[in-house]
């Protein structure tokens, strides 16, 4: 399974570093030089990028998923700032659009696609590793028990105020406690 | 500022992945991340003399 994360890992890499190309080839090309914020995504790409070389060099390790999440995290903050700062109606956005979004829109929907494939390849390449129980220290049961008592309260309070419904009521109460009148 | 800083700081980590040194480049990665942020702070802080 590491072995196809590998693969996979050298996919994105591949797709990153195509993107990068791609931004800059516009640049030359339709001399659309690129503002502060998109080259700050710029940077956030290539660290990502690191995180992803260091897979396919080292070995494939959650540490450089590490990586790869925390450089999204930094990207998507600047690239999602960019669309807030161009989201009121009526503004043209910067730059030209490039398959109906803008450059830092795409640059958005790319670091949440390397978040959440980071999700899935550290799923993958996990999968058989510290199979094995072991039980939980005092504090660590304390902590559990309350996390399932929250889930069970919360369990609990939607089906009271939903029912086994959609919730689209309109007025919101615990209704299987108090039915509307 | 010099937005050129974090470019040249991600190349050496890259540079030191390429030369299989991998804690001299996490130790880069983490300068870039460093500068990342300081350079984000500033450009969301400071009046910026843009033109579009």
């Amino acid at each position: 399974m590491v072995y196809m994360v590998r693969r996979l890992d050298a996919l994105a890499l591949l797709v990153l570093t195509a993107v990068l190309w791609g931004a800059f080839l516009i640049e030359l090309y339709q001399h659309q030089l690129p503002c502060p914020l998109c080259l700050l995504q710029r940077v956030a790409f290539t660290m990502a990028g690191l995180g992803l070389l260091m897979n396919l060099r080292f070995g494939v390790r959650p540490a450089h998923y590490g990586v790869v999440i925390l450089s999204s995290i930094a990207g998507l903050v600047a690239a999602g700032r960019q669309v807030l700062l161009h989201i009121v109606p009526g503004d043209p956005g910067f730059g030209e659009p490039f398959l109906g979004r803008h450059l830092y829109t795409w640059a958005a929907l790319a670091f949440f696609g390397l978040l959440a494939y980071c999700g899935v390849a550290l799923m993958l390449g996990f999968l058989r590793r510290n199979l094995s129980p072991r039980r939980f220290t005092f504090p660590e049961k304390f902590i559990a028990i309350a996390f399932l008592t929250i889930a069970m309260a919360n369990l609990v309070s939607t089906l009271l105020e939903c029912g086994l419904g959609p919730c689209v009521s309109g007025s919101f109460g615990y209704h299987w406690l108090w039915p509307i009148g | 500022m010099v937005l050129v800083l974090p470019f040249l700081t991600v190349l050496i980590a890259a540079w030191y992945i390429w030369k299989r040194r991998q804690r001299t480049a996490t130790v880069w990665w983490l300068l870039t991340m460093v500068i990342y942020i300081i350079w984000f702070i500033y450009q969301s802080t400071n009046t910026l003399n843009l033109s579009f």
